[in-house]
């Protein structure tokens, strides 16, 4: 170790050597070394994002609606934002000379008049570029630890697939609100809204997976809840990586049992009684 | 002799005790805990330019990534926006940019004057004073001695220590000095992008139009793609790994303000690497 370490202080004093491409990545240094050994090598952090429009009055309810009903707008907003993310970050990722982007990291943000959906990651290719670039490069906001797990169980991840959906909850009659004061009942019709919000995003994102020609989703990330500015609104989005199998049958993998001698046997306060 | 009765003098490191061990076992010795700290002047966002391109005063022309968006409606009214922009803030990256690298600089220079070859462990420490309308940058970390070694003509920086720098070095990475860009971009919107960011036309004329706010979303894109070719061209030629971007948005100067930062570790390949095998999947017989 110490005379790796003399010769990476000994390289200082050497140029890089040249025509070396400057790589960038936002892979630990154990990512970096698990990718290599699954014949990958990183290329360039890929960046996507999407800001859609939400017009004012969209999260409003009509007076005397008494059924869940869909927000369209604020819907719509979210799936084009993911879609035109994943693009953007696609062809980033294509011009960097990546076959795909591993571990993105999605970030969702929900104004009253905006979405937005932003994606970072580290594009990368086989070790030396491949045979041939693919079509349309892979978007997985797997690990690389999951990434290369996959890829040896004979699946490959095809797209970020998302799905979502905004009900407004309706209001209660007066006489059921009166009735539930000071009681802690449930509230069927917030259930409602966040069932009818969970049904309809999954579906889309089940849907948007098989458009991609999945098989399946893994790996399925989800954010719901009522929205803060406009608290009687439900948000459910959902999105995850659709996979499918190239390999001729799933490759079982068999992990071995391994029992560790050195146990936890730390301080514990509760030793102390 | 220290009054203790050691034969040398103390030293301090900002280094857990784990990072201290893997320093020590690959050959580093800690010399010193060094810091270099600046604190600069945050006073101004907007666009002190004028769009005909002609100075004026202390306005300055733009510079770097510029964008207008015109006005689809023609004359509305002489309050309606003939046109909006997105406008790369070079006087705020400047001003981070100082405040970065004298932090840099003062931290290297430290270590230098303890005779070390490289600081590893580097915190970052980033803050805004509004109260004083400052920023500031402060750097810390523990300035070390590769034993055997010749001392490189500037000391190595990383945010890295123990385990993790060992690692690297025995992938065959040496690790050069942090690196870190900042892009600022400000938004002032066209009447589309105002319309779409109030959610409305106003006085009752009508919604928004839906779809992408193309102005925002075009700065956001510019603003990560300029701080990653920043960045890279740091690089010449070395890798930067770990990397990490940040976004901040928010409304200043009657729009939003776009800054991002990517910082992260250049190192340079200083030996070939042999592909490691995949490594076995186990499943440990432990509850935690």
């Amino acid at each position: 170790m110490n005379d790796d370490m003399r010769a990476a202080v000994a390289a200082l004093h050497l140029p890089p050597k040249a025509g070396s491409p400057s790589i960038t990545s936002d892979l630990t240094i154990d990512e970096s070394l698990l990718l290599h050994g699954a014949g990958f090598e990183p290329t360039d952090l890929v960046t996507g994002i999407s800001v859609q429009a939400i017009p004012y009055g969209s999260f409003m309810i009509p007076y005397g609606q008494n059924e869940p009903a869909e927000v369209t707008y604020a819907t719509q907003a979210v799936t084009d934002a993911f879609r035109s993310a994943a693009g953007r970050l696609r062809n980033v990722c294509g011009q960097a000379g990546g076959f795909g982007a591993v571990g993105v990291e999605v970030e969702v943000e929900i104004g009253a008049q905006t979405a937005k959906v932003a994606f970072t990651g580290t594009a990368v290719r086989p070790i030396g570029g491949g045979a041939k670039e693919p079509v349309r490069p892979f978007v997985t906001d797997l690990s690389t630890k999951d990434f290369v797990l996959l890829l040896r169980a004979g699946w490959e991840p095809v797209d970020l697939a998302s799905g979502a959906s905004f009900v407004a909850a309706p209001y209660r009659g007066l006489r059921q609100s009166i009735a539930q004061t000071t009681q802690n009942v449930e509230l069927p019709n917030l259930t409602q809204a966040l069932q009818d919000a969970r049904e309809k995003a999954m579906e889309r994102m089940q849907r948007d997976a098989l458009g991609s020609s999945a098989q399946g989703i893994v790996d399925v990330s989800i954010i719901d809840g009522p929205l803060g500015h406009a608290h009687h609104v439900f948000a459910f989005i959902c999105y995850g990586t659709a996979v499918r199998l190239v390999a001729d049958q799933h490759q079982r993998i068999e992990p071995e049992l391994v029992l560790p001698l050195d146990d936890y046997s730390g301080f514990e306060a509760s030793s102390l009684r | 002799m220290t009054e203790s009765g050691a034969t040398e003098p103390a030293w301090s490191s900002g280094l857990s005790t784990n990072d201290f061990a893997a320093c020590l076992s690959s050959g580093l010795r800690p010399l010193g805990f060094v810091q270099g700290c600046s604190v600069v002047a945050w006073l101004f966002y907007g666009a002190p330019f004028s769009t005909s391109g002609i100075g004026f005063g202390s306005y300055q022309q733009p510079s770097g990534y510029f964008e207008q968006f015109n006005c689809p409606h023609g004359f509305v009214s002489t309050e309606h926006r003939i046109a909006g922009y997105n406008y790369q803030q070079t006087w705020v990256e400047d001003a981070w940019n100082a405040a970065f690298f004298s932090a840099l600089k003062r931290l290297t220079d430290e270590a230098r004057r303890l005779g070390a070859h490289g600081v590893i462990g580097i915190v970052e420490r980033a803050e805004h004073h509004g109260d004083i309308s400052a920023f500031e940058l402060s750097l810390s970390g523990t300035a070390v001695l590769v034993e055997g070694a010749d001392a490189p003509d500037s000391p190595f920086t990383t945010f890295l220590a123990g385990q993790k720098l060992n690692k690297l070095v025995e992938a065959g990475f040496a690790p050069v000095s942090i690196a870190q860009s900042f892009v600022s971009i400000g938004v002032y919107g066209s009447c589309i992008t105002e319309y779409q960011l109030r959610g409305g036309i106003g006085w009752g004329f009508g919604m928004a139009p839906t779809g992408e706010v193309d102005q925002v979303a075009r700065a956001h894109t510019a603003a990560r793609m300029i701080a990653r070719e920043s960045i890279r061209k740091q690089l010449a030629g070395d890798v930067l790994h770990a990397a990490s971007l940040s976004a901040r948005d928010h409304e200043s100067q009657g729009g939003p303000q776009i800054e991002i930062s990517i910082r992260g570790n250049r190192v340079r390949r200083f030996k070939d690497f042999e592909q490691l095998p995949l490594p076995r999947p186990v499943v440990r017989l432990v509850d935690r």
